[in-house]
């Protein structure tokens, strides 16, 4: 009975849901290289560890950040949680580690101004520096 | 010493080590390379119902010393391309050693290749080498048929990975080799394994969500059972070198697995099989397989898993004469009885569960597993009361807290 009660209990949470987000995003660099081209595939093997990283230095926000979760959404294509649970097995089996992460805009504007190959996304309404390339951005 | 004495002693340990590490910084500078600790806990309490057997540890009443572990992971970086880790690891199972499970040095000359040098975790499945890391699957335990069937968890060895990326497409290829020798958990007993020449390669195929990996390993075990070693000693002593080559001999194994995977933003689809095929009268013969499907919901996942084991050891012929001397028939007897004692684990199951991510590293999970063994074979169920025959069937109720810091 017991056992009926849980497994009725985990289907309940088995309802549509509508996850997507449709905030403007800017996907910025800090290089002197010009007119750079990174598609969003490119881009979403540079933040999930993938063989680009190395010539840029993939600068995110911290969980549960309006912009992460745009950028989670539209780019990564996962889940918070199944981000999460990826990083967790690339670090303990030292395979490659989660970008570097802030928890504010102006920290993570701050960090990508002083770090030459420095890329992020950052939320359309955010003043972008004139030091910082804009590599593309994702419309509403 | 009382086994309540025991576990007590177990716990202060665990505690003892979790507190220490609280009194540490978790990462600093150490002359010119950096320095970070880095660490993973799993707390799981289950019962089994419907059975009076034992599964995987789990009995009638709630436990929480199978599968409940912490470990601490240190990583010195001398620069970008060198560093070393060590990882230790208290576990609350008396089937699992609690000691270094990892220690190795890396040199990453570029992002494409990565050479690793040490005790190593072996990558046989997707989740093989964080079998422990609760935080990096969705299930509570990694479906037994095809995760617990493996004989080893580490090598000391050698590990090289290129890792390349095409347009939309990443691909990640391993090639590994080295030995292992320590005692390895079976189902009703641990007992000592020396792998020697093993060796795997494995390919990981990235294309936008979906996910394929194949991994082939190959290894040439001599696994130790003292009782039995005593009673080959007497084969041989009486002149059946070849039954007693049968209980003894080194032979070679091949493990083969595939795995495809889907995730997005709303369901995950994971499915895994292994065939496993050994020429070692020790390891049977068996194909194991799970299909795993998920949903998301929020910070919640729901999902259901359906997974099966089939197992054959394959039985030596006795070439012991029977009704020659009552002290052959008795060798012959004895013979028959160790051969009948490896006993099949065919099993089905379908489970039933719940992860909720409280905090980015730290998640909740509750898990119902309908298990289905066949009769009259051990299907992973250890029988407590022996003169009682069992139907190996019974419901598997989890609960973890999975952490990583």
């Amino acid at each position: 009975m017991r056992a009926i009660f849980i497994a009725s209990l985990s289907f309940l949470f088995c309802f549509y849901s509508n996850t997507s987000i449709a905030d403007e995003l800017v996907i910025v660099a800090n290089t002197t290289e010009q007119n750079i081209s990174i598609d969003k595939q490119q881009l979403r093997n540079l933040f999930m560890g993938g063989a680009i990283q190395g010539k840029y230095i993939p600068v995110s926000m911290t969980p549960n950040k309006r912009s992460r979760i745009v950028f989670n959404t539209r780019i990564i294509g996962l889940t918070e949680s199944r981000i999460q649970s990826y990083w967790a097995q690339l670090k303990f089996t030292g395979r490659s580690k989660p970008p570097i992460e802030f928890s504010t805009v102006e920290e993570l504007i701050a960090y990508v101004e002083k770090t030459p190959g420095a890329i992020t996304y950052l939320p359309g309404s955010a003043s972008i520096p004139d030091s910082l390339q804009v590599i593309f951005s994702i419309p509403e | 010493m009382p086994e309540s004495e025991t576990n007590s002693v177990r716990y202060k340990r665990y505690i003892q080590t979790f507190l220490s590490f609280t009194a540490i910084s978790l990462s600093h500078s150490v002359g010119a390379g950096k320095f970070d600790v880095s660490g993973f806990a799993r707390l799981v309490a289950g019962t089994l119902s419907g059975s009076d057997a034992s599964y995987f540890g789990y009995e009638d009443d709630l436990s929480i010393d199978n599968d409940s572990l912490f470990a601490l992971q240190a990583n010195y970086e001398w620069n970008p391309k060198w560093s070393a880790t060590v990882q230790g690891l208290v576990h609350t199972s008396d089937t699992r050693e609690s000691g270094i499970e990892w220690a190795y040095l890396t040199y990453q000359p570029n992002n494409n290749w990565q050479f690793k040098l040490g005790r190593l975790r072996t990558p046989l499945l997707n989740y093989s080498d964080v079998r422990d890391v609760g935080l990096a699957f969705p299930w509570v335990r990694p479906p037994q048929q095809v995760y617990d069937t493996f004989l080893f968890s580490n090598y000391e060895g050698i590990s090289i990975t290129r890792t390349s990326a095409f347009d939309n497409t990443s691909i990640r290829l391993e090639g590994w080799f080295g030995y292992f020798d320590g005692n390895v958990p079976a189902v009703d007993s641990t007992v000592n394994a020396d792998l020697n020449r093993l060796g795997g390669a494995n390919a990981t195929v990235r294309q936008g969500n979906l996910e394929f990996r194949i991994s082939y390993t190959k290894g040439s075990a001599d696994v130790g059972l003292t009782e039995i070693n005593q009673f080959t000693d007497v084969l041989r002593q009486v002149g059946f070198d070849r039954n007693a080559d049968d209980l003894t001999t080194s032979d070679t194994a091949a493990f083969l697995h595939g795995s495809i995977s889907y995730d997005n933003l709303r369901f995950f689809s994971k499915n895994e099989f292994i065939a496993i095929r050994s020429s070692e009268f020790f390891i049977p013969d068996l194909n194991a397989a799970f299909t795993s499907f998920g949903y998301y919901y929020k910070n919640l996942t729901a999902y259901a898993t359906l997974a099966f084991i089939d197992t054959e050891y394959t039985a030596p012929d006795n070439e012991i004469p029977l009704g020659l001397s009552p002290e052959l028939d008795a060798l012959s007897l004895g013979f028959d009885q160790i051969v009948d004692g490896f006993l099949d684990d065919d099993l089905r199951s379908l489970s039933l569960g719940l992860r909720w991510d409280i905090l980015p590293t730290l998640a909740l999970k509750t898990e119902i597993i309908f298990l289905d063994g066949e009769d009259n074979e051990r299907s992973f169920f250890i029988n407590n009361t022996p003169n009682t025959p069992l139907d190996n069937k019974g419901t598997l109720s989890l609960i973890a807290l999975d952490w990583v810091f």
